[in-house]
């Protein structure tokens, strides 16, 4: 019997089916791993992701009113002083007694006792708060922001907190819920509150984390993308019109490439972002009319004049460069890379205005 | 034979298909997922005060420190007349403490006992910080003699200062 008349008797093909998903589930554990050993995406490479999701921190009994831009004072009250009794000096002030609101001074013992100082760590991934010489009741909070790259929508997934000590110390956070979006260029800002309740041991040591879980996706930008050739092609606002675009011609017969250019105001192609190429195969009946997006971009709408003239006519038979009055429409399109056109009954030379809507990440 | 091979491979090329595709879903999810963390510490201090006894006024009057915080008076063969007996006490913790009570023990009939330098609510600070400590003194004042000897007890409790109850 041969080796593989053996497995054949041996291993069915049913159980390897089952190793293979067994080894699917196990593999793709492994790209998931991979994500969270990360510690998330990093600001380099090729991967995008959430960069430098800390960009302050806060706390208010480091001896220091901080302002940060655009909130002003952030801890008002954390001047530095120790009403009675004065331990750090300028390291710290009269220690908080309850929960602060940013921007709001919060109530406040009258003495200087205890410190806590917080700070980003080099990839601004973490904060790390140190409480120093804390007693029953004393209340820091630590103020931070957490953002996402400019070219991205972020959402607070989730916060964990982990605290094994609950009976000695309270910690909550403010200012952050789970679903909370980050909008695209602007950041979130919450707070962690920390209450050293009764129970908690003199000379002891209490550890908490809070884990915030957050996902950052591309902002889409659209855009109006219009062809254009050097050679052939005419601005619509030397045409009286007020909107950029180009009509291109007159072609005759023959295979042509024009460059599709989306938000070129002022027809200024260095306004504007190369998104693709548009060819035009003309055998003088007929156009065939191919739009290719370049990576990276996509398209949700095209809208093609090909005729004899220099514009397509509207409804009250004037020229027009309105898109939606273009003889040829695909609208919507699902996102798609290419489109093509085939224009038929053409005479002569033609004119060409592809237009398309185009949409890229960021 | 050779279906069956043909199978085989199809089957590991399908597997080794979704394996890929698999591990790059997951990196793609490292590409957009983060978890940033906030971690505390918390060093608590603590309250330590110190009772020491000081020089007393007469050889009739002797007085200790028993634990925690009790001074323990004794006066043998006390005649009419006042005794004293000094006192000291020291924060020697990092959280300042204010004296929440002070207890004096029965005494003979005849005998009052009071405590000068402090009192209840008397902030003493923490150790290294003016004022980390007060001298006092127990005072006794005898109405009568008393033959033999007898002990009182004065006993002091402190919380940190901000647990202070009026």
């Amino acid at each position: 019997m041969t080796r593989l008349a053996r497995l054949k008797t041996q291993v069915r093909p049913g159980r390897w089916l089952i190793i293979a998903l067994v080894a699917v589930v196990a593999f793709s554990s492994v790209g998931i791993t991979y994500a969270r050993m990360q510690g998330g995406p990093q600001n380099k490479g090729l991967v995008p992701c959430c960069c430098d999701p800390f960009t302050w921190v806060v706390s208010n009994d480091d001896g220091t009113e901080n302002n940060v831009n655009p909130y002003m004072i952030i801890d008002p009250g954390d001047d530095g002083g120790g009403t009675g009794y004065d331990r750090w000096g300028a390291q710290s002030s009269d220690d908080p007694s309850g929960p602060q609101t940013m921007g709001v001074e919060c109530d406040r013992y009258d003495k200087d006792v205890a410190r806590t100082t917080a700070w980003i760590s080099e990839d601004y991934l973490e904060i790390t708060v140190l409480v120093e010489n804390a007693y029953p009741s004393y209340y820091p909070t630590v103020f931070f922001a957490l953002t996402c790259p400019d070219s991205a929508l972020g959402t607070i997934t989730g916060i964990v907190m982990d605290n094994d000590f609950p009976d000695a110390l309270t910690v909550s956070t403010s200012g952050i819920y789970p679903g909370q979006p980050i909008p695209q260029g602007e950041e979130v800002t919450g707070a962690v509150h920390v209450h050293v309740e009764q129970a908690a041991a003199q000379n002891a040591i209490y550890m908490f984390k809070v884990s915030i879980a957050t996902e950052c996706q591309p902002a889409v930008t659209c855009g109006t993308a219009y062809a254009y050739h050097a050679d052939y092609a005419t601005c619509f606002l030397d045409l009286g019109f007020t909107k950029w675009g180009w009509t291109n011609g007159p072609l005759g017969p023959g295979s042509y490439e024009f460059q599709l250019w989306a938000g070129a105001a002022d027809c200024d192609t260095s306004k504007g972002r190369l998104v693709g190429q548009l060819t035009v195969d003309y055998d003088g009946s007929t156009a065939v009319v191919t739009y290719n997006i370049y990576e990276g971009n996509w398209m949700t709408a095209t809208h093609l004049y090909v005729g004899s003239n220099r514009l397509p006519r509207g409804k009250g038979g004037s020229e027009t460069v309105s898109p939606g009055q273009y003889p040829y429409v695909h609208d919507p399109l699902n996102n798609v890379t290419t489109d093509r056109y085939t224009v038929t009954g053409l005479s002569g030379n033609i004119y060409v205005v592809a237009h398309a809507v185009v949409c890229w990440s960021g | 034979m050779r279906r069956k091979r043909s199978r085989f491979s199809r089957l590991g090329t399908l597997s080794i298909a979704l394996l890929l595709a698999l591990c790059v879903t997951g990196v793609g999810y490292a590409a957009w997922t983060d978890e940033v963390s906030i971690d505390g510490t918390a060093n608590l201090g603590y309250v330590e005060v110190v009772l020491s006894s000081g020089a007393c006024s007469d050889p009739q009057i002797t007085c200790s420190v028993s634990a925690p915080h009790t001074l323990v008076v004794t006066l043998t063969d006390a005649q009419p007349g006042t005794y004293t007996c000094g006192f000291t006490i020291t924060n020697t913790g990092t959280i300042p403490v204010k004296i929440q009570n002070i207890a004096v023990s029965v005494v003979p009939a005849g005998v009052e006992v009071s405590v000068l330098g402090v009192t209840e609510g008397t902030q003493i600070e923490q150790a290294g910080v003016y004022p980390d400590s007060f001298d006092g003194m127990v005072i006794v004042t005898m109405q009568e003699s008393c033959e033999g000897t007898f002990s009182v007890n004065v006993v002091f409790s402190f919380v940190q200062w901000n647990m202070y109850i009026e």
